[in-house]
C-alpha cells in the first residue's frame, strides 16, 4: 500500500511562551528585533556547572495564569505554561472543542520528582510531596491546563527527546489523516529542571558562553523553557502543516550520525509527504543546538537537500526548550511566514568551511517565506521535519 | 481504526511463554511476590520481578549492557513478538514501533539525580538512559527497524493508546507493520510512590489494593490484515475526579457497546479507585460477561499492564473457537481512560 497523500492540516489557532515573551506578538517582536532571552539561571542552583545561563521566561507566570484561572497560581511552571499558551490558541478559535490532545514533553513534571526525592532522602514525611508526586504524569499539566476549558478529550504524550514537539504535531497530523481524530490539540512544554540541567552538564553538552549554533566556534547548547499550543483540524485555508517526516538514526543515543543521514530522511520524508521539491523550501528552521556534533550533522543533511536556502537557528534567542522546542519553533515559522521576515541566528560570527550554509546571521532578514521546513532531533536518534505552509494568495 | 494482531510476546514475573502465562491467569494464580529493599531507610513493598533468566538474550546485547532494566525488557518482549509474527529484514525496514510506558527508565533516573544531590555531578553513562525514549532507541537498533520510532508516555491508558496510534500509521499507508511495546520496570522511589499512593500492595496479603507492583513487557506486532482484528471505536476520555471518571468509563462503553456485545473482559481488578470504576461499570453495563483479571497474577504494571490485556485478550479469543468480541477497557490512575474490542480469532500459523 502506497501512503496516502498528505492532505493539508490547517493551522486554525496557536498560542506560544518562550524565553522571548508571552504571547504571539511578543514573540514575533522578539523574533525580529533579534532579542536575547538568555539570563542568569535563577530557578536552582547552578553553583560549578559549565553553564550558568539559560533561556527563562521572565514574566510572573502565576500571576499571568491567575488571570485566566485563579486555581492555577500554585501549579508548576510547566503547567501554567500550557495554560497561557493553550488559552492563546483557543482565544484565536473559540469554538475549537478538541477529540483528542497530543503534547509532546521531555522532562513532564521533573521537579516535583526532584522534590519527591529530597523529601525521601531527607528522611522527611513523604505524604505531601507524594500528592504533590500526581504532577509527575507529564499528562498532569496539560490536563490541569484542559479543565480550565472544560475540554475531556484523551491526551496523549509523545516523549521522543528534544523532537517531541515536532512529533506531537505531526502525530496529529496522522491521526487527523487517517480520520482517528477531527480536531486535534497539539504542542509541546517544558519547563527548566536541575535534574535536565545537571544532565546535559554531565555531557559537557552545555556551554560557559554563548550559544552559536552553525558558527565555526560553537561550544555547546544553552538550555530553556516555554510551551506551544495549536489548534489543528483538516482543511486547505490558510497557515497549514503540509508536510511530516520521521526517521530513526539508530547509530547511538546522544550522537546522530555524522553523515547527516536521521536528519535528511527526515527532510526528505516531509517534502515527500507534502509533495514538494527542495527548491519550493523559502527558509529552514534548524535545530541548530550549537553543539559540535549535532550542528555537523544537521548541516551535512541541508546542504545535501538544500543548499542553498536560508537556514537559521533560533536557540541563540531562546536556548534549547526540549521538548517544547518544535512547538515553539513551528510557532516561529508561522510568524515568520506571516510576518514577512527570516528569524536571526544568533551570535554568529564564523562561516565553517566545511558547510556552507546560508546562515541569516545575527539580523532577521525581510522575505516572503511561504514553505519553511522545521528540524528537530533528539536522544535515541529521533529525527523530525515538518512543512509549513502559507499559500501565496 | 482497524488492525491485526499477527504477533505476540510478553516477558512477565512468571516468563514469556504465552500459554503456559494464559493458563496462569485464567487459573487466577498467586504470584509469590519478593522484597523491593530501600535506600530511604522506608518500609520494604512486597514486588513482582520477572526471572533474570528471561533476560539473559537482551543483556548479552552489547548496545544494551549499560542501558537499563526496562530496556532489556522491552527489547526481549519486541523481539519474541517479532519472531512470533515471522517478519523478514525488509519486512522490519517498513515496520513503525510505539512504545508505551508509565515511568521510563526510573532507576537510573533516580541513580542519576542522587548523584547530583550527593556530589553536584551525575554519571554521563546514566543520563542518557533516562529519556522515556531511550527504549525506544534499543528496540528499533536491535531489531532493525525502519518506520516512525514514537514514544508515549502516561497512565495505563497510554497502553492502549499506542495500539491506536499504531493502527492510525497503518491506515495512512507509511509502514505495513507497527510494533507496540510497553515495559515497566521497578525501582524504589516509583515502589514508594505507588504505595504512597494507594495503587500497590503496601504488605502481602493486603485484601486492598490486591495487587503487587510488578515489573514487565508486552509487544504486539499489527498488520493491515489479518486475525485478530483490533478496534479502537472510541479515542477515550480524560477525568478530572472518581466521579467523573465513573461517568467517563459509563460514556465510553455505552458509546462502545451501542453496536456491540463482548462476552469477554480483561479487567483491572485491583481493588483500587481506576479498577474499582471500570468493574462497577462492567458490572451494570455487562453483568453477564465472562471477567478475566491478569493483575492479580502479573501485577500492577500501569501502561504495560493495558498492552498485557490486551495480549490477553487475543489469548481469550483464541480460546473462544466460535468467535465473538473481547473488551479491553483501561482507567489510568492519572486522568486518562480508554478502551479497545478485539474480534475473530488467532490464526493458527
Amino acid at each position: 500500500m502506497s501512503p496516502l497523500p498528505f492532505p493539508k492540516v490547517r493551522v486554525s489557532s496557536f498560542g506560544c511562551v518562550s524565553p522571548l515573551g508571552v504571547g504571539r506578538q511578543a514573540n514575533r517582536e522578539g523574533l525580529r528585533a533579534g532579542r536575547n532571552g538568555i539570563s542568569p539561571v535563577r530557578l536552582f542552583p547552578v553553583t560549578g556547572r559549565r553553564s550558568q545561563t539559560a533561556g527563562q521566561v521572565t514574566e510572573e507566570l502565576g500571576a499571568l495564569a491567575h488571570s485566566i484561572a485563579p486555581r492555577s497560581r500554585h501549579w508548576s511552571r510547566g503547567a501554567q505554561m500550557v495554560l497561557l499558551a493553550m488559552e492563546e490558541a483557543r482565544q484565536g478559535r473559540p469554538d475549537f472543542i478538541p477529540d483528542c490532545v497530543v503534547m509532546g514533553t521531555t522532562s513532564g513534571g521533573m521537579p516535583l520528582g526532584e522534590d519527591f526525592f529530597r523529601t525521601l532522602a531527607a528522611g522527611q514525611p513523604s505524604h505531601a510531596a507524594t500528592r504533590r508526586l500526581l504532577g509527575y504524569s507529564p499528562q498532569q499539566p496539560v490536563q490541569q491546563a484542559m479543565r480550565v476549558f472544560h475540554w475531556d478529550a484523551p491526551v496523549q504524550i509523545v516523549s521522543a527527546a528534544c523532537a517531541s514537539g515536532t512529533n506531537a504535531l505531526g502525530i496529529a497530523c496522522q491521526l487527523i489523516r487517517s480520520g482517528a481524530a477531527r480536531r486535534v490539540l497539539a504542542g509541546g512544554y517544558d519547563a527548566l529542571a536541575e535534574f535536565v540541567f545537571a544532565g546535559f552538564d554531565s555531557l559537557r553538552a552545555s556551554t560557559a558562553e554563548k550559544c552559536r549554533p552553525f558558527d565555526a566556534d560553537r561550544t555547546g547548547l544553552v538550555l530553556g523553557e516555554g510551551a506551544a499550543v495549536f489548534c489543528l483540524e483538516a482543511g486547505n485555508e490558510g497557515l497549514a502543516i503540509s508536510g511530516y517526516g520521521s526517521a530513526v538514526d539508530t547509530h547511538h543515543l546522544t550522537q546522530p550520525h555524522p553523515s547527516g543521514a536521521g536528519p535528511l530522511a527526515a527532510m526528505r520524508q516531509a517534502l515527500a509527504s507534502a509533495n514538494l521539491e527542495p527548491e519550493a523550501i523559502d527558509y529552514i528552521n534548524a535545530h541548530g543546538t550549537g553543539t559540535p556534533f549535532n550542528d555537523a550533522s544537521e548541516a551535512r543533511g541541508i546542504l545535501q537537500i538544500c543548499p542553498r536556502t536560508p537556514v537559521s537557528s533560533t536557540k541563540g534567542m531562546t536556548g534549547h526548550s526540549l521538548g517544547a522546542a518544535g512547538a515553539i519553533e513551528a510557532a516561529f515559522c508561522c510568524e515568520a511566514m506571516e510576518g514577512q521576515f527570516l528569524p536571526p541566528n544568533l551570535n554568529f560570527t564564523r562561516t565553517e568551511k566545511e558547510f556552507p550554509l546560508d546562515i541569516v546571521a545575527n539580523t532577521a532578514r525581510p522575505a516572503r517565506p511561504h514553505r519553511i521546513l522545521s528540524n528537530s532531533f533528539g536522544f535515541g536518534g529521533a529525527n523530525a521535519t515538518l512543512v509549513l505552509e502559507l499559500p501565496e494568495s | 481504526m482497524k488492525a491485526s494482531i499477527i504477533g505476540m510476546g510478553w516477558v512477565t514475573p512468571l516468563g514469556r511463554d504465552l500459554d503456559a502465562v494464559w493458563q496462569a491467569i485464567q487459573d487466577e494464580r498467586q504470584p509469590i511476590p519478593v522484597s523491593q529493599s530501600s535506600s530511604f531507610g522506608a518500609s520494604l513493598c512486597p514486588v513482582l520481578r520477572v526471572p533474570d533468566e528471561d533476560l539473559v538474550e537482551a543483556e548479552a546485547l552489547p548496545r544494551l549492557r549499560r542501558s537499563s532494566r526496562i530496556s532489556h525488557l522491552a527489547v526481549t518482549a519486541a523481539s519474541d513478538a517479532i519472531a512470533s509474527a515471522g517478519l523478514t529484514a525488509d519486512q522490519l525496514a517498513r515496520t513503525a514501533l510505539v512504545f508505551a510506558t508509565s515511568d521510563g527508565g526510573i532507576a537510573y533516573t533516580r541513580r542519576f539525580y542522587a548523584e547530583v544531590v550527593k556530589s553536584d555531578s551525575g554519571s554521563p553513562l546514566l543520563f542518557p538512559e533516562t529519556v522515556y525514549n531511550a527504549p525506544t532507541s534499543h528496540i528499533a537498533a536491535r531489531l532493525g527497524l525502519g518506520g516512525e520510532a514514537i514514544t508515549l508516555a502516561g497512565d495505563a491508558a497510554s497502553g492502549l493508546a499506542a495500539v491506536r496510534l499504531g493502527g492510525a500509521l497503518l491506515t495512512t499507508g507509511e509502514v505495513d507493520h507497527c510494533l507496540i511495546v510497553s515495559a515497566q520496570e521497578m525501582d524504589e522511589i516509583t515502589c514508594l510512590a505507588y504505595r504512597n499512593l494507594g495503587l500497590i500492595r503496601a504488605e502481602i496479603g493486603e485484601e486492598s489494593p490486591s495487587v503487587y507492583f510488578a515489573e514487565g513487557a508486552a509487544a504486539l506486532v499489527l498488520a493491515r490484515n489479518g486475525s485478530p482484528l483490533i478496534e479502537s471505536p472510541h479515542p477515550g476520555f480524560s477525568y478530572t475526579s472518581e466521579a467523573h471518571a465513573a461517568r467517563q468509563m459509563e460514556r465510553l462503553l455505552d458509546s462502545i457497546l451501542a453496536s456491540r456485545r463482548p462476552r469477554v473482559v480483561i479487567s483491572g481488578q485491583s481493588g483500587i479507585s481506576p479498577d474499582a470504576i471500570e468493574q462497577a461499570s462492567l458490572h451494570r453495563l455487562l453483568p453477564d460477561a465472562v471477567l478475566h483479571t491478569p493483575k492479580k497474577t502479573l501485577g500492577e504494571s500501569m501502561a504495560n499492564s493495558a498492552l498485557q490485556h490486551v495480549i490477553a485478550g487475543a489469548l481469550a479469543l483464541r480460546d473462544h473457537k466460535s468467535g465473538g468480541e473481547v473488551l479491553v477497557p483501561a482507567v489510568g490512575f492519572n486522568g486518562q481512560i480508554a478502551a479497545l474490542i478485539l474480534t475473530g480469532s488467532v490464526s493458527e500459523e
